[in-house]
This record gives structure tokens, sequence and C-alpha cells, in this order.
């Protein structure tokens, strides 16, 4: 039996296939985000080739401003230390600069697009941004592990059930919202 | 050295008499030696020494915008090059503008220089009215601020031995006038007039210390960054009078240059993308202004402030208009073989901007870093898929085809 979608607007892991380029940046931000090696507004950028979507790109730029702005830095080399010594930052420091890198890692979980692959490119990212500390103890581990897999499994969500055209906004508003609360921080 | 910035200034020349003895050779000759002295250039500026001989002098900037208009010279397209032998005359007399100066920048032989390159260039192409009245009012401007500068010092000099000095409204005239030299030279990417885009860079560049002083100009700033939003913006008018990635990113690389904070190398990032993008003239080619961009990022979250603020809020939008303009464009021709050392310094920017050490002192360590572990990935991932056999996504779709081609038509 075949079945047509009901509108134009239904997403439901709707699959369209990655271009050769797409894919290569999608690899290049996973070796990235999976390394905590590099900057954190590169990442953006390739995120947003990757996902071959111009709101998916500013948001996830939104979200490296973020953390630009939080920890003066773009090193996800940096970022990675930053957390391990002082905690995740989504639970450190501030309420404010909390709270911007919960609305960075929320930019980058809603500009995910459907498929499991790039649910998990944008999920590891986003976990990187808000509970991403280097990995040099079994307790770091732990954090970065399940930070990643509740990021991964809701970009998993995100990227299957909810359309585009709410997504994208809302992932452009979240990464400005956090730009807005590191400034006001 | 001296050997070599000789022949640097040479070969143009050289390149347009064999084009006037042998004229049906003279487009070749004219490529060949544009890219004998980009190779020149180059060599200099990997020695990085001040080099001088006679009244001309290389120093690393020097030599990196020379090189820059040699290669813009020798990627130039078939259909805007009405006469190759001027193009020639024109790159010669660019490279003469920026080396002109025994041990520093001569500015008003800089200015004299350039108005030979705009009135050779004009001769080159098919003279437009959109690239030579902003020119000459360019030159002209630049050259009162030069004069006024002259007038207060006592010295040609660019810039002053003193940037201290209260000397912000000569200097912001030349700035000006370089601002409007680079938009003539971008009026149309690949053709013989685009030598103007670095020359007005490398003139905005040797002026820009002195208004920034200690902190930067941050009305300057803002202006000029705003002028880069709406020559970004202006992508998407149609038709286009600029190629737009090549004004926004240099427009943005004046604004740099002059606004508070440690944004000079991110400046000369930038520029060198303006450059690279007129000469290669793909969609694309605006990314080549994401290292710069992050540089600036930095250098403007670490001085903190509303201009610094605002100077960024503006970069993003040339940013995001850049991207939005690429996005759209239709797929162009493959580029010509002459563009292939251009096409290879762009990838070098793209991937280490950090070993572009002629640019100054910039924090993007951890872009190369990044960079080149996302490059290998990359490269690793579509190795393998390509060696494997398989197609990167959909392979259900052709596991499953429809039982005959109008199967699709008999269910509706």
């Amino acid at each position: 039996m075949l079945l047509e979608p009901l509108g134009p607007n239904v997403r439901t892991r709707a699959h369209r296939p990655l271009t050769t380029l797409q894919l290569g940046a999608a690899a290049g931000a996973a070796v990235m985000a999976l390394a905590s090696a590099g900057d954190v507004l590169l990442l953006g950028a390739l995120l947003g080739v990757a996902a071959g979507d111009l709101e998916a790109g500013a948001a996830s730029v939104l979200a490296g401003l973020v953390v630009l702005g939080r920890f003066g830095t773009t090193s996800l080399t940096a970022l990675a230390g930053a957390q391990h010594v002082v905690g995740p930052a989504g639970t450190t420091g501030p309420v404010a600069l909390a709270a911007a890198s919960w609305c960075a890692a929320a930019a980058l979980t809603l500009s995910t697009r459907a498929g499991f692959t790039m649910a998990a490119l944008f999920g590891v990212a986003a976990a990187d941004v808000v509970a991403g500390p280097a990995a040099q103890s079994a307790q770091s581990l732990a954090i970065r592990l399940a930070g990643s897999l509740v990021a991964v499994a809701l970009a998993w969500f995100v990227g299957g059930w909810v359309p585009p055209r709410l997504a994208r906004p809302a992932a452009v508003l979240a990464g400005t919202l956090g730009v807005l609360l590191v400034l006001a921080g | 050295m001296g050997v070599l910035l000789d022949l640097a200034i040479a070969a143009p020349v050289i390149g347009a008499a064999a084009g006037v003895v042998v004229p049906e050779w003279a487009e070749r000759a004219m490529r060949l030696a544009a890219l004998g002295a980009a190779a020149f250039w180059f060599a200099l500026l990997v020695d990085g020494s001040v080099v001088s001989v006679s009244h001309l002098h290389s120093a690393p900037l020097v030599a990196a915008t020379a090189c820059g208009a040699a290669l813009l010279v020798a990627t130039v397209d078939d259909a805007t090059v009405a006469r190759p032998v001027w193009a020639g005359v024109a790159l010669a007399a660019a490279s003469v503008a920026v080396a002109a100066g025994r041990t520093a920048t001569d500015g008003m032989g800089a200015v004299a220089a350039l108005a030979v390159a705009v009135a050779t260039a004009s001769l080159a192409g098919r003279p437009s009215v959109r690239v030579w009245v902003p020119a000459a009012i360019g030159l002209a401007v630049a050259a009162v601020g030069i004069i006024a500068l002259r007038s207060a010092t006592n010295s040609w000099q660019l810039p002053l031995a003193d940037v201290a000095g209260s000397h912000r409204g000569d200097a912001l005239a030349v700035v000006a006038g370089a601002a409007l030299l680079v938009l003539a030279g971008s009026h149309r990417a690949r053709a013989p007039s685009a030598v103007l885009v670095p020359a007005g860079a490398f003139l905005a560049t040797q002026a820009a210390p002195m208004v920034h002083r200690a902190d930067g100009l941050a009305p300057a700033a803002i202006v000029l960054a705003g002028a880069a939003a709406v020559a970004a913006v202006g992508a998407w008018a149609r038709p286009r009078v600029l190629h737009h990635p090549t004004a926004a990113l240099a427009l943005l690389a004046f604004a740099a240059l002059v606004a508070p904070g440690a944004t000079r190398a991110p400046a000369l990032l930038l520029a060198a993308a303006a450059t690279l993008a007129c000469a290669l003239e793909l969609p694309a080619t605006a990314a080549l202004g994401v290292p710069g961009g992050g540089a600036l990022a930095v250098a403007l979250a670490a001085r903190g402030g509303a201009t610094p603020f605002v100077v960024g809020a503006l970069a993003g939008v040339v940013a995001l208009a850049l991207a939005a303009a690429a996005r759209g464009e239709r797929p162009v021709p493959r580029p010509a073989m002459w563009s292939a050392p251009a096409l290879v310094l762009g990838a070098w920017l793209l991937v280490a901007p950090g070993t572009w050490g002629w640019v100054g002192p910039v924090s993007l360590r951890s872009y190369d870093v990044g960079a080149a572990r996302a490059l290998a990935g990359a490269a690793l991932c579509i190795v393998t898929l390509v060696l494997l056999g398989r197609e990167p996504g959909g392979w259900y779709a052709r596991a499953f085809p429809p039982d005959s081609p109008g199967e699709d038509v008999v269910r509706h």
C-alpha cells in the first residue's frame, strides 16, 4: 500500500539525500565536535553547510557567538577545558550565562534535519556547548556521554517530528536570545 | 632579493612588449607575465624582509598586495579584455603604486601610479563610467588627504612615523578615496580594472593607523560596515552593478581597519578574501571571508562596547546576505586553468589562515587545527564512500524502484 503525505508541510523523517559537499561538511563538523578541537564559529558554519539551510547556519553561528561571549574564546578545546575545571556550562556561573548556554544548545538542536546521522552531529555539538567537559576523568566522561545522549535524542525527535518551518525560526530565536543573555550577563 | 623585485615590476612590462610585437599572442603573454610577476612577488612575500631598489621597495604587505593584483590580471575574463597590452601596463602601474618609496610607502607616488593604473585599466577593458568616475573621485580625495598630510608634516610617507599625531581627518580622506577605488575595481570581477581592489585596500591599510590611533574611530567604522552591509544586500538587486562579495568583503575590511580593538589582522584577511573573490568569481567565494570574519568577531568581543557590537552586527548582516546570495546563484562554468593559483591560495586561506604571517598577530590557532581535522575527516569520509561504491543517501529509493515508469501516473 502506498501512502502520500497529507500536506506539503508534513516533515516526518522525509528523506533528502545529502550532497557531497554536505556530506563532507558533516564529516568535518563531526570530527571537530567529537574531538572538541577547532573553532566554534567554523563548526557553526560547517553545520550550516551540512544542514543546507541558511537559518540553520545562522543559528549555529549564533550559538558559537554565545560561546565566544561567555568564555572569551572560540576554541572548542578551551571550552571543553573550562567545563572540565569549573563544571558544565549549563549548570555553573551566573543564571543569565547558564541560560545563554542552554539557548545555544537549543539553537543547535533545533537546527538539525531529518536522519539519525544529522541528529547525532547536531546533538553532539549541542552537548559540547552546554555539557561538554574534556574527558579527562570518569566523571567528566560520564557527564559528556550523558549530555550527548540526551542531546542526540532531542535532535532526533526534532528532526523527525518538528516541521522545519517551526524549528528553523525557533533555532534562530534561541540563538539570538542566547547572545542577548550573554550581553546582559 | 633586489633582482626579484626588479623582475616582479618588469615582468608585466615585458609581457606587454611581447604583446605589441606579436599581437595574436598578446593575451597569453599578458597572463604568463602576470603569473610570473605573481611568482616573484610571492617569493618576496615568503622571504619577508624589506627589499629596496632605487625608489621602490618590497615589504610583506607590499608583496602580498602586488601578488594579489598579478593574480587578478592572470585570471581576467576574455570577454572583459579589449586590449591585453594595456592590462599588463595597468598591472605594472599598480605594482609600482604599492612599491613606491625607498623603505616606506610614498603616498603621492602611490596615488600618481594608481592614476596611471586607472587610465590603463580603462584602456584595457571596455571603459565604463561606473569604473573611471568613482576611481577618479577616489584618487582626487586620496590625493587631497595626502597633500594635507604633507603640508602638516613635511612628509609623503604612509603611514607617518608618528601615527598618534592629530591627522585623523587627512588620513580619513585617504581611506575614503581608497574605498571609492575599491568600489570602482569591484564593478566587475575578473576585469582589468579589478587591479584597483588590492591597490585600494593597500592604500587604506597604510592610512588606517593614523585614523585608528589608540582605539579606532567609531563613526567611520560604523559607516563603512554599513556600506559593506548595503553592498552585500545589494546582491539580490537586479541588474547587479557590482561584484558584491568583493565590494562587501573589502568594505568590511576597511571598517575593521578603523574599528576599535586589535582588528588590523582580521581586516587584512578580509581584504585578501575580497581580492581572491574578485579573481575567482565563483558563488561560493564569499566563504573566503570566514577566517577573517571569525577573527574579527574574536577581536571585537575582546574589545567590548557599543561600537564593536554594532560593527559586529553589521558584519553578521554581511555574512548572512552573502551566504543567501551564494545559495541562490546558478552554477558557473568550470574555472579556467589560469585560475588555479588563485584557487590554491583561496583554499590555503580557508584551511590555514593562521599561517598567513604577513597579516600580523591573529588568534586563529584553534581555527587552523579545526579546519585541518575537518578537512581530513571530510576527505576520509568521501574517499571511503567512493571506495565502497555507496552513494551518500537514498539507497532504498533505488532498491525499490517503481515497477514501470508510468506507475506514478496510474496511482494518481
